[in-house]
């Protein structure tokens, strides 16, 4: 196994430029796009007409974004108008007096949910000023929000122990999940070091070697799987150290991180088996990777995709139960005994794609 | 040149597996996401559908009593006793909360049934109810006292869940916004002393752009998957080049009586025929299947087409980018990693995996720059307006990309002697 192993380090270290540049690359993107989604508010572009539109924008947009956490920024009409023309963004709201209208061409599902915001703030406000009829609004509108800080009325949400209940951080789902994702290709690519070795007779003359074939298949597939995790390990790294992530415990998302290799190698060897030459390899693996977290629901908050059928797919890929542990560590502190059962699946998965992905390569002839 | 495009596209079409994952992967994905999210957000927003347990800890009448107990106690003259009472009795806090769960409007979406705390709680950890709703011990009195004595509250209406999720998200803002008005009521009712005017409320409503037809979650998902699998198309015939080099047929291509460069042009248009009989069957498989575009007229699929080819031309450019980068490396896994990052960043930055509004100005920006991310945005104006002019420039700058890749791949291209 060792020479193996060494053999593969060789030819990368004698290359060096493809392995750094492809997990270069994987770290920046995933530190780009994994990390632009943390804090970050959607806005919405908000603009109003007529004599008094300064005014009327100065004094909604106050109110707007006191009332959400989304950002409601001034814009011109045209720009505007332009923007919702094209599909750069879904909607734009014009304001009146004490009337709005959102202006979209799309259909997208984030648009119900501004509008019921928005309706709400124009709703208080126009109840505010019947109220004060001629008066200035102004004092009453201190004395009612002092009112509404004890609010006769109140609302509050709790699990079903009676702790609370967490506000889902889809940033942070993001992040993992993108890291998760990409580091998929890097391990993919390495596996497809058998196949390369197959087709160039290596494997051949190292059968007639003392190598054992458990030591040959144990070599590339350690080695993949050390590749795979040293990537993850300097993402996850950077994204404790460098850039501030309240990852959770480190320890317990490294362990999961390497449950994941694993059981992502061996998919990756499902893969080998089902393609016969690396070019073939090349061409399948990285569409079906591609669409995995689509399907998983990666880039959609939890609960989005119910639909049966796609949570049968994407409960045949690790990542589903790879970013769901992740996510409990991070967020809902959870410990061993929380994430045992993702880890058991992943390692199901690992043992039975194995199993059949090598059996499916040393079937074939040649 | 002939011989060339039909090497290409019979290898391509003895690989089954290939056709599979060209043409079957992207219609079924394509569907499958359509079936999941149009349960979710469909037009009439009908399709949540919450079912809700509703816990009545509270009883209402003793809580009265007891409210009635301390007015009794305070000091207050018997008519402002008199009048507390009976207003206390009219307001019925429980009872706004089970009236505005039986509201015809709301009950469309969210089921309610009465159950004891107990049973609630098994049901939402089976999973068959997605929440409790719990009015807690005491509901009515210290709500009464709020209202009437300015006494803080010291019980809260209580949304009891498993975990945070989508449905449970809907109703916490259903219920906060029901409360928020309601205290809002309160409030103006404390504070507001003569009866005012009736409020003049927002009638808000929806612009949409005029004379356009919606761009629809079904839409984005054909468009962006289609484009997405067609710039895996130029990867697929692209690194057959590398099973060619091996098996040494390139070199026996050199050695023919035919121009190399044949080669390439060979897998530059039979790129292009593959890309575009996938885009043409993936799109009329989904109009069939689903109906993406009821009711359209011929002028628009024209459109439709003419952006397709423009974009099957660049991802022909693309291919024999590729092709060319392959017969210059010796390691083909660099190749297919090479490739495999271009197509995946211009997946990603073209908004082809998912929308890309959310990210920062500047990568939407880059995205409007990949052809896959211009297709896009051209055909959501095509769809939206249909306006021929709009076609125009984008498609002009898919021909120069490529122009620009193709020129790129004949420039790298070995050239006599090199191999």
């Amino acid at each position: 196994m060792y020479p193996v192993f060494m053999a593969q380090w060789l030819k990368d270290k004698r290359k060096p430029l493809f392995i750094i540049l492809l997990i270069g690359l994987s770290i920046l993107a995933t530190v780009i796009f994994g990390g632009s989604r943390q804090n970050q508010s959607s806005s919405v572009t908000v603009f109003a007409t007529g004599p008094n539109a300064e005014e009327m924008e100065q004094k909604w947009t106050a109110l707007l974004n006191d009332s959400s956490d989304m950002e409601f920024v001034i814009t011109d009409e045209e720009k505007a108008r332009e923007q919702v023309r094209e599909g750069k963004s879904d909607v734009a709201i014009r304001l009146m007096e004490s009337d709005y209208r959102l202006i979209t061409a799309s259909d997208m599902p984030n648009i119900q949910f501004i509008e019921q915001q928005v309706h709400q703030v124009f709703t208080k406000e126009a109840q505010l000023e019947a109220a004060a009829g001629t008066e200035n609004t102004m004092e009453l509108r201190n004395e009612i929000e002092a009112y509404l800080d004890h609010p006769p009325v109140k609302v509050e949400s709790q699990t079903l122990s009676g702790g609370e209940l967490q506000e889902y951080n889809m940033g942070m789902q993001l992040l993992f999940g993108f890291t998760l994702f990409i580091v998929m290709f890097t391990i993919g690519f390495k596996v497809n070091g058998i196949a390369a070795d197959k087709v160039s007779g290596v494997w051949n003359r190292l059968i007639l070697s003392p190598v054992s074939k458990t030591g040959m298949y144990a070599g590339h597939l350690l080695y993949s799987f050390c590749a795979g995790f040293v990537q993850m390990l300097i993402v996850f790294l950077i994204f404790k150290y460098v850039m501030d992530y309240n990852i959770g415990s480190l320890p317990m998302i490294l362990v999961i991180a390497a449950v994941y290799t694993l059981s992502t190698v061996s998919l990756a060897m499902l893969f080998a088996g089902i393609a016969n030459t690396p070019e073939k390899f090349n061409m399948i693996y990285p569409s079906v990777i591609s669409i995995i977290p689509v399907i998983s629901g990666i880039y959609m908050p939890p609960g989005t995709i119910s639909n049966p059928v796609l949570q049968f797919i994407a409960d045949l890929f690790p990542l589903t139960y790879a970013v769901d542990a992740m996510m409990n560590v991070a967020i809902f502190d959870a410990g061993w005994s929380d994430i045992t059962l993702s880890m058991a699946l992943m390692l199901l998965i690992a043992v039975l794609y194995m199993g059949i992905g090598i059996n499916m390569v040393e079937r074939r002839k040649g | 040149m002939g011989s060339f495009i039909k090497k290409d596209l019979l290898v391509f079409w003895r690989d089954r597996k290939e056709i599979l994952a060209a043409l079957l992967l992207p219609i079924a994905l394509i569907v499958i996401l359509n079936f999941a999210f149009s349960g979710i957000f469909n037009d009439d927003q009908a399709s949540i559908n919450l079912d809700v347990a509703i816990v009545q800890d509270d009883d209402p009448s003793a809580g009265l009593e007891r409210f009635k107990e301390t007015i009794q106690e305070g000091d207050f003259s018997q008519a402002e006793k008199a009048t507390m009472i009976e207003q206390a009795a009219s307001i019925e806090p429980s009872r706004l909360i089970h009236d505005f769960f039986n509201n015809k409007g709301l009950k469309e979406w969210v089921n309610t049934k009465e159950l004891p705390e107990k049973e609630a709680k098994e049901l939402v950890d089976n999973g068959e109810l997605d929440a409790i709703i719990k009015i807690p011990k005491g509901f009515t009195y210290h709500v009464s006292s709020a209202i009437m004595l300015n006494k803080e509250s010291e019980v809260a209406l209580t949304i009891m869940a498993e975990d945070q999720s989508a449905e449970v998200r809907a109703l916490q803002n259903i219920v906060n916004s029901f409360i928020d008005s309601l205290n809002l009521q309160f409030a103006l009712g404390s504070k507001a002393e003569s009866a005012a005017t009736e409020p003049e409320l927002p009638q808000g409503g929806k612009e949409v752009v005029e004379g356009v037809d919606t761009y629809t979650i079904s839409r984005y998902f054909t468009i962006a998957i289609s484009t997405l699998f067609a710039l895996f198309m130029a990867q697929t015939v692209a690194l057959k080049t590398v099973t060619e080099k091996r098996e040494r047929v390139f070199n026996r291509i050199v050695l023919s009586d035919s121009n190399p460069l044949y080669f390439l042009l060979g897998k530059t248009v039979s790129t292009f025929i593959l890309t575009l009989l996938q885009m043409v069957i993936v799109f009329a498989s989904l109009q069939l299947l689903l109906d993406i575009f009821p009711g359209k007229p011929f002028a628009f699929w024209l459109g439709l087409m003419v952006v397709m080819t423009a974009f099957a031309l660049t991802v022909a450019g693309l291919s024999a980018l590729f092709t060319a980068m392959t017969l210059n490396l010796t390691n083909s896994n660099a190749v297919s990693g090479l490739s495999t990052l271009i197509i995946m960043t211009l997946g990603v930055l073209g908004g082809s995996f998912f929308p890309i509004q959310g990210f920062p100005e500047i990568i939407q920006k880059m995205g409007e720059w990949t052809p896959n991310g211009l297709t896009q945005t051209v055909l959501i104006e095509w769809i939206q307006f249909g306006n021929a002019d709009d076609l125009l420039l984008p498609i002009i700058i898919l021909i120069a990309v490529f122009v620009v890749c193709f020129g790129i791949g004949m420039s790298i291209f070995p050239k006599r002697g090199r191999i």
